[in-house]
């Protein structure tokens, strides 16, 4: 902890100091203060919030959506094997696909609404939380579903009581990889579109509304500062609810 | 049966199993979009030739040069700046990690920057440098850089210590000891970092390409898209796709390889 506030000191004394002596163009690098001062202006700025407010609620719905899409799925295919074999080939195929390649069309369907945003965050979350939870059901401990069954589980109770819970982790370290891929697919949408709402939006339409440069760039950081807080919110929970997992602690994306 | 003609017949099955599976996911598509009838989603079967005619062959011959246009700066900008970001980050990640002090006061800093979105940082990227390949060119870079640093780090720090003193007690050179202990013993690590930024290139490149709209797959993408030539966006989003597979299928390979030896210590000592 101290030394990342030395690490971060001597990261804005580098800055402050060569752009000083280098006597950049403060209209295009502003200096580290500056932004940082503009960013404190912009934690309370409504317009700002509700920009940022409309990417996350396109994000959440998004996330959710592929959650409860992704997940039974991804138990129905790891439980059965025929249709694992079969799925695994297909996602192989179909993940190469980078999901902006879709924002063209969907904005073509739902033109800059928040539909167009969520259902693109849907595209792209689903693939690591049903590949994480088809892993997980499908890796389940055969020994540990094998006893169960010589205990007179029924399937239904093998599912629930032993496959789930153990493919738990596996679960949630996909929707840990979700999280981040679906703002970095929200705000990429967000800019392409270039109207409508978002973070992106009001990150892209800097320039051409004649706002200071500064403002780019303390909003830049400002979104950095969202992504830790949700890496930080996800790492907690991870703590606080399936820290008694073993199998995967200690494992990151 | 002897067993290797086993498991060449294993494989054989494999492969047909899965063409199948592909088959299916085909002929279930062409049905699908055949009775929606809907403009915005055409049959597979129009939206791959499409691709074949503007890519490959059509009526006036070979397509080079469209190809020449499209794939090229997207494939050359996108694995320039990807190899660019790992050369230097491979470097500056092993300089942090073999120093406790530094990666304790840097890794924060990383942290930070590598939660920053990458395509948040495409409008700084356009102020600073335009619209040209060179920006494209850095954003890939920048957006690349992190996962690997990180992994880098990662990998060299988790180095066994074991490894390094025996090293230091037999004296071996600095040199040496760099190019087969630490290297080898982070590759992994690298190696999963490069993964992860190989797909974030393909997402910045066609962000960044279009955004710009002159040249590359999204530019192709995006401008079918403002004249409502819906097949040529979905011959372009399929030609992405293809390009997307033959990225991480050059991964694997690369990987396999080098990475060849490790999987066999492992095997060993299971």
């Amino acid at each position: 902890m101290m030394y990342g506030l030395i690490g971060f000191a001597a990261l804005f004394l580098i800055l402050e100091v060569t752009g000083a002596l280098a006597g950049v163009n403060r209209l295009y690098l502003p200096s580290v203060t500056e932004s940082l001062a503009t960013a404190v202006q912009l934690v309370v700025n409504p317009v700002f919030l509700a920009n940022v407010g409309a990417t996350l609620h396109a994000w959440i719905v998004g996330l959710a959506i592929a959650f409860v899409l992704g997940v039974p799925l991804g138990i129905v295919l790891g439980s059965w094997s025929r249709a694992y074999r079969a799925s695994t080939i297909l996602i192989e195929y179909l993940r190469p696909i980078p999901s902006v390649a879709l924002i063209p069309l969907v904005i073509l369907i739902f033109g800059t609404s928040l539909e167009m945003r969520a259902s693109l965050v849907v595209y792209a979350t689903i693939w690591p939380i049903l590949f994480n939870t088809v892993y997980g059901v499908h890796d389940v401990e055969p020994l540990l579903k094998d006893s169960a069954r010589v205990f007179g589980y029924s399937r239904f109770e093998i599912l629930f009581r032993v496959s789930l819970p153990s493919a738990l982790p596996y679960i949630y370290s996909g929707l840990r990889i979700a999280t981040s891929i679906g703002l970095i697919v929200c705000i990429s949408a967000e800019l392409l579109a270039g109207g409508g709402q978002g973070v992106g939006s009001w990150l892209f339409n800097i320039r051409a509304s004649g706002s200071p440069a500064v403002m780019m760039y303390a909003g830049t950081l400002l979104v950095g500062v969202l992504g830790v807080i949700i890496n930080l919110l996800m790492e907690w929970i991870e703590r606080r609810f399936i820290g008694w997992q073993p199998a995967l602690r200690g494992s990151r994306s | 049966m002897s067993s290797r003609r086993r498991a060449v017949l294993g494989r054989a099955n494999d492969l047909g199993w899965q063409l199948a599976v592909l088959g299916a996911f085909f002929v279930v598509w062409e049905i699908v979009t055949l009775l929606a009838a809907n403009p915005y989603f055409p049959r597979p079967s129009m939206i791959f030739a499409r691709l074949w005619s503007t890519w490959f062959v059509s009526e006036d011959g070979l397509e080079f040069a469209y190809s020449a246009e499209t794939i090229l700066p997207s494939v050359a900008v996108s694995i320039g700046g990807w190899l660019v970001a790992a050369v230097l980050s491979i470097a500056v990640g092993i300089g942090i990690g073999l120093s406790v002090r530094a990666s304790w006061m840097l890794l924060p800093v990383i942290n930070f920057m590598r939660s920053i979105p990458p395509p948040a940082l495409l409008p700084i990227m356009i102020l600073l440098l335009g619209f040209g390949a060179d920006m494209r060119f850095a954003l890939v870079a920048l957006g690349c850089a992190w996962p690997i640093l990180l992994n880098t780090i990662d990998g060299v720090r988790n180095i066994d210590r074991a490894l390094l003193e025996t090293a230091t007690a037999y004296h071996i050179p600095k040199s040496r000891r760099f190019f087969r202990i630490v290297l080898p013993a982070a590759s992994p690590y690298i190696f999963s970092g490069m993964r992860i930024s190989i797909s974030i290139s393909l997402i910045l490149i066609v962000i960044a390409e279009s955004i710009s709209g002159s040249e590359g797959l999204g530019a192709h993408i995006l401008t079918a898209q403002r004249r409502f030539q819906i097949l040529d966006m979905w011959a372009g989003i399929a030609m992405l796709g293809i390009v997307g597979y033959l990225y991480s299928l050059l991964l694997i390979i690369v990987e396999n390889r080098a990475l060849a030896w490790h999987r066999g210590a492992r095997g060993k000592s299971a």
